[in-house]
């Protein structure tokens, strides 16, 4: 599977891509630090799966959301964030995410994750 | 060896127990609902109630004072967390109403608690509040509070009246080598300078100060006896204007009591000098201008005596001419003349001595004076056709500055003269009436001249007012008064009453005690 | 003494172990308070006291309010908390505050509350454990006194200062994070290694 990760911490996208290589060793994962980079990339590229961060700059998650799905309909995208308030949560699945997780996203919650999603 | 016993020891008894028994502090253990499971044995002394009384109650319901939500709040939330929450005492004063009967913390009359609301068991939703009485801890700091507002009002003041005493006061501080190590802005304000142009000057060397080398001299012998000396100097200003000042050097000591310097205190007295000189300058004005007034009365003095000799010397040639001159004639003709001489000498003597500046009380007749003022006036009296009349008892003295006196007097005298002169009349009169107190003798001098209207008598005292049409310098009645008042340390008053004006003087018998009372 | 400095990498992990940690600590305030709250993205810097100070000064002349508490472990430091007075009186309201006494225990809570989920999520991302101390209170002009002493201590200060915003009650506060010149150090190692970690 193809994954892009959009994160604006550096640290943030190798703990999430660390968690996704111990579920899918030889994934194919693509990486932006904001929501902009990450419409370029879903334009070029194939991507099955985005994750995606709420607290962004330049573009942040709420407004790259209704675009990444504009520019490919189907797209699957997962929000992590480490706000989960309820309202929040909502929102998001409104705007089109399948899945709103917090962060840090274990290994074992990855799996979880990955598995639901087949 | 022994710390291994110990450690048996401890481990064979129930150290926990034993110390939870033995802290100062209170002890629950409770649910949500503020079931009580725990009270430990602090809670039982503070509180009276015991702790099988207690168990299973709620704790709200034991003490009302509580509330309910914030405390279930305060429970819930530190089970969320898994860490602390918190009454204070400066905040919530008390959890448990426990009422304190020590006599120092008064003002409170219940404990004041910090409250620790700890996550004990989030299984099974327990929570433990320990509690630890903060009453001194409180009360030291409201205590502290109101000392640290008191220092901080008494510094405000302090700064204040620092202020005032900088921006009024002038002052300039030396230390042990003379040299300003500080000066007020009142100072640096009258100077024109600013702080650093003073600074580390030496005081006797820096030209603005001017001091003369007698100056430094006592002022240096002052400090070295540590004694306090006032005197007076001339300072310049930055434009090197002149400026009096009454100075007082004092020791200056810090609030060790270690003498670190001294203070220079001035008094600017520059107006006062100034005031001085000038009255200094109208006094020597009015010396000169009187002493013209003076010779040019002699000269009229002499007139008529000169023509009486040169009289007798042209009888005795035509008398000598015709052969007619006898001895009779000739012995009444040299004693006329000698008569003569002698009086135009003592005219002469009379004005010498007048002009003498007087430096010492002389006890004398009030009719002496009298006479000395009307010897010189009375050529003019009588060409003036004015009837003078003098009402002096024999016996009244007076002890005072005689020539000044009788200055003043003529002066007087004199101006009633001119003004029968301007104006003559049919009966003209001048009358002098002496009378005499206790302490004080009082002159009455009237004429019927034509009296003075109420706008001239309110200026009449002032300097270089004059309403004689020539030659009236104008200086004369306010020296009088001058004299009279400052010098004789008596008093001056004219009134005018129709064609009358009265001249009324009041002096001191004897000057002596007046001087004293300085 | 050299002047620390976070690297680019250092300051991003910061960065985002904060955001973990504010995630946790949105939740539970508006768990406990009922109310949506926003967390605005943290601004974390190293700043010499003096200018910290300043920045205090002047946020405390316009605070009705101002709480600070403790914590103490290899990660040290101190919280404080700043509220003006419309948000500190709209608090009030949504809790049904009854007296100034009820209000000011509110506020301390919510430091606690803020404090307590901020610092121990950071301190567990950097595996250590973090003791608190008793939160305080300065309304008080002499509040500045002890911060002042406090904070002459350190020399310089981290500071990760975040706005907290009830937008249906319109409350917002400013809360900063202040640590000390060891516990800087420490933590750039602690950064350090987790990065390394993952790379």
């Amino acid at each position: 599977m193809t994954y892009l990760v959009t994160d604006d911490s550096k640290l943030a996208r190798l703990s999430l891509i660390k968690s996704l290589k111990t579920c899918e060793e030889d994934a194919e994962i693509f990486q932006a630090e904001n929501g902009e980079v990450a419409l370029e990339i879903l334009k070029k590229e194939a991507i099955d799966i985005v994750f995606l961060d709420l607290t962004m700059p330049v573009m942040d998650g709420y407004t790259t959301l209704p675009l990444l799905i504009e520019t490919k309909e189907n797209i699957k995208v997962i929000i992590v964030s480490a706000d989960v308030q309820e309202q929040a949560k909502l929102k998001v699945l409104k705007l089109g995410a399948i899945k709103h997780v917090q962060k840090p996203i274990s290994p074992e919650k990855m799996k979880n994750i990955l598995e639901a999603l087949q | 060896m022994a710390e291994e016993s110990t450690q048996q020891y401890l481990r064979s008894i129930d150290v926990d127990k034993k110390l939870v028994s033995s802290i100062d502090n209170g002890i629950i253990i409770l649910d949500e609902e503020l079931n009580i499971f725990y009270f430990n044995q602090w809670l039982e002394i503070h509180t009276h109630l015991k702790k099988n009384d207690v168990l299973g109650k709620k704790l709200h319901e034991l003490f009302p004072s509580i509330n309910l939500k914030t405390l279930q709040r305060k429970i819930k939330t530190a089970l969320r967390m898994g860490s602390p929450t918190f009454y204070i005492a400066s905040t919530s004063k008390y959890l448990i109403p426990i009422k304190i009967n020590q006599i120092k913390a008064s003002g409170f009359t219940h404990m004041r608690q910090d409250v620790s609301v700890i996550p004990f068991d989030a299984q099974k939703r327990l929570a433990a509040l320990i509690i630890s009485d903060q009453t001194s801890i409180i009360s030291t700091n409201i205590l502290l509070e109101l000392n640290i507002q008191k220092v901080e009002d008494l510094n405000k003041e302090l700064i204040a009246e620092k202020n005032i005493v900088n921006n009024r006061v002038l002052f300039i501080k030396i230390n042990h080598e003379y040299l300003i190590t500080d000066c007020s802005q009142a100072y640096l304000n009258l100077v024109g300078f600013e702080k650093i142009d003073m600074h580390l000057q030496n005081l006797f060397t820096y030209e603005h100060l001017k001091h003369t080398d007698d100056l430094t001299k006592n002022i240096i012998e002052h400090i070295q006896e540590n004694k306090v000396y006032k005197y007076e100097n001339i300072t310049l200003t930055h434009e090197g204007k002149e400026i009096w000042l009454l100075n007082t050097l004092v020791p200056e000591y810090n609030k060790n009591g270690s003498h670190i310097g001294f203070i220079i205190f001035s008094e600017n007295i520059t107006s006062a000098k100034l005031v001085q000189e000038h009255q200094q300058k109208l006094l020597e004005n009015s010396r000169a201008s009187a002493m013209g007034e003076m010779i040019s009365m002699i000269a009229h003095q002499w007139r008529q005596p000169l023509s009486v000799i040169n009289t007798i010397i042209a009888t005795l040639k035509i008398k000598k001419e015709l052969e007619t001159l006898d001895d009779a004639t000739q012995e009444e003709s040299y004693e006329k003349i000698e008569k003569t001489v002698r009086y135009l000498s003592d005219t002469i003597d009379d004005f010498r001595n007048f002009f003498k500046t007087n430096k010492e009380l002389s006890l004398t007749p009030v009719q002496t004076i009298f006479d000395k003022t009307t010897s010189l006036l009375m050529g003019d009296i009588n060409i003036n056709e004015i009837h003078y009349t003098e009402n002096i008892p024999k016996n009244i003295q007076i002890n005072t500055y005689k020539n000044e006196l009788i200055q003043s007097l003529i002066n007087i005298l004199k101006n009633s003269i001119d003004a029968f002169k301007d104006a003559p009349k049919d009966k003209q009169t001048l009358t002098v009436k002496v009378s005499e107190e206790l302490t004080h003798i009082h002159i009455l001098i009237e004429d019927n001249a034509g009296g003075i209207n109420q706008e001239t008598l309110s200026k009449v005292y002032e300097p270089y007012f004059s309403t004689k049409s020539k030659n009236g310098t104008g200086l004369g009645l306010y020296i009088c008064k001058t004299i009279i008042e400052e010098h004789l340390k008596g008093k001056l008053t004219m009134k005018s009453k129709g064609i009358y004006t009265t001249t009324m003087i009041e002096l001191p018998k004897n000057l002596e005690n007046k001087k004293e009372k300085i | 003494m050299s002047k620390l400095t976070l690297t680019e990498d250092e300051q991003d992990a910061l960065q985002e172990l904060m955001n973990v940690a504010y995630g946790d600590a949105t939740a539970v305030v508006a768990e406990m308070l009922d109310a949506f709250a926003t967390l605005s993205i943290p601004n974390i810097r190293i700043i010499e006291t003096s200018t910290l100070l300043e920045e205090l000064k002047g946020l405390k002349g316009e605070s009705y309010f101002f709480s600070t508490q403790a914590f103490n472990g290899m990660f040290s430091g101190e919280s404080a908390f700043f509220i003006n007075e419309e948000s500190a009186n709209n608090l009030a309201k949504h809790l049904e505050c009854k007296t100034t006494e009820d209000l000011d225990d509110a506020i301390l809570e919510l430091t606690n509350i803020l404090t307590s989920t901020l610092t121990t999520r950071l301190a567990k991302e950097m595996n250590t454990e973090i003791k608190f101390s008793l939160p305080s209170i300065s309304k008080l002009p002499h509040g500045e006194i002890r911060t002042n002493k406090t904070l002459q201590d350190y020399t310089q200060v981290i500071v990760i200062d975040t706005e907290i915003n009830f937008e249906d009650q319109k409350i917002n506060g400013e809360i900063f994070i202040l640590t000390k010149d060891g516990s800087i150090k420490w933590l750039k190692n602690q950064l350090n290694s987790i990065l390394e970690a993952l790379m």
